[in-house]
């Protein structure tokens, strides 16, 4: 395989986790500026490690909130950044077989996709 | 305990385990999740989806190192990925069907077996297993270069469509008990498929994120990914995992091989608690 194949989806996966790491650390540096008794109080850890509530859980809630520059919103969106980042090197390694005109890969490739969005939809819909 | 002192906690117990789960090919539940259920009293529901978290950031993290030093074999990966989300699919089928306190006692006694094989080695020299069409018309040869002896280890991977079944085992697997499957990818590739072992943690540490990517968006919706406890373990497991990914190629094969036997023991023997007890 060709050396550029490895960089293209290295580097890929490095961006991916450089910028949800930031974008994670400066949700939640905003967050403890937000709420300074984050820092001396033990009574707001209950609130915030319990099952519900204080963080949205749909995309376009986490959009909202990120407008409104909530710390735990950004932090969220820095997250879903994350997530992404794998699916992101599938999607990528099908483009880098197709230029390669490696046709066994790219077949094998857009496989697992198909079989991860299937995946995702019925657990979206299961869950 | 205030939530900045909880934070630091957390970053600092995700440190280690995305440096072990980076080095060994495993997502780091194995300690995240203990260690806030038991130790921090955090909900296990929340604690789960902080380790789907972990698994995606110890695979990001460590695989950017991994492929470009060649020690993940990405053609192995993409074809075996056949197997594991196909699996994957398959386990959230029969989840419910099947007993889980079955499952977690067969799955310890395959992960029980699978050490003491592993820790017995492969029988070199007997005889050269020859790669079949399958091996041989997906390219799956390859080489990396070793830091720890300085040398180019030159490998060719066999038995690609036993390793494919495995796969899919180890996909569905995952996907009926909610575990990573770096524990099951690893021996299936070391004792199948015959890679180095190096070379298996790494590429079973480059499959793990996208079968992780997969399942997590059902965490995100369902709120069991807390952006405060997933925040420390992200940051904590993709620094470990740097950390690990820089120190692999250096550390010697069998010394890899013997802490994944150790850590392969601990999983068996917590499935098999888990199966007696649950």
């Amino acid at each position: 395989m060709n050396e550029w194949v490895d960089i293209a989806i290295s580097t890929l996966l490095r961006v991916g986790v450089i910028l949800s790491v930031t974008v994670i650390a400066l949700g939640l540096v905003i967050a403890f500026v937000h709420h300074p008794e984050y820092i001396s109080s033990p009574a707001s850890l209950a609130e915030l490690t319990a099952a519900r509530g204080h963080y949205p859980n749909t995309i376009a809630g986490v959009v909202d909130d990120v407008r409104h520059f909530r710390g735990q919103a950004i932090v969220m969106a820095g997250l879903l950044l994350l997530i992404a980042t794998p699916i992101a090197r599938v999607a990528l390694s099908i483009a880098v077989f197709i230029v390669e005109h490696d046709h066994l890969y790219t077949a094998i490739t857009a496989a697992v996709l198909l079989i991860l969005l299937i995946g995702f939809a019925i657990g979206l819909e299961g869950g | 305990m205030t939530p900045l002192l909880f934070v630091l906690t957390v970053g600092g117990i995700s440190l280690i385990a995305g440096f072990l789960g980076s080095l060994l090919g495993l997502g780091g539940g194995l300690i995240v999740v203990p260690a806030l259920t038991l130790l921090l009293h955090v909900d296990i529901r929340l604690a789960i989806g902080a380790s789907i978290v972990s698994v995606i950031a110890t695979s990001s993290g460590a695989a950017a190192a991994y492929v470009r030093d060649r020690l993940a074999n990405i053609r192995v990966a993409m074809f075996l990925e056949l197997g594991t989300t196909l699996g994957a699919i398959t386990g959230a089928y029969l989840a419910g069907i099947l007993h889980a306190r079955f499952l977690f006692i067969l799955f310890g006694l395959i992960l029980g077996y699978s050490a003491i094989a592993m820790i017995r080695g492969r029988k070199r020299g007997d005889e050269e297993v020859v790669p079949g069409p399958w091996a041989r018309v997906l390219r799956l040869r390859s080489s990396y270069f070793d830091d720890a002896v300085g040398e180019e280890i030159v490998y060719q991977p066999v038995r690609a469509r036993i390793g494919l079944g495995l796969m899919y085992i180890a996909g569905t697997v995952s996907g009926l008990l909610g575990i990573g499957s770096g524990a099951l990818k690893v021996p299936a590739m070391d004792l199948a498929m015959e890679l180095p072992i190096k070379v298996s943690t790494a590429t079973s540490n480059f499959m793990i994120g996208v079968t992780a990517a997969a399942s997590a968006g059902v965490y995100f919706s369902r709120g069991q990914i807390d952006p405060f406890i997933a925040a420390p373990v992200a940051i904590g497991v993709l620094g470990g995992a740097f950390i690990g990914s820089q120190t692999l190629g250096r550390i010697g094969s069998r010394s890899v091989r013997i802490v994944f036997v150790v850590v392969l023991v601990v999983v068996a023997l917590q499935m098999l608690i888990k199966g007696i007890t649950a």
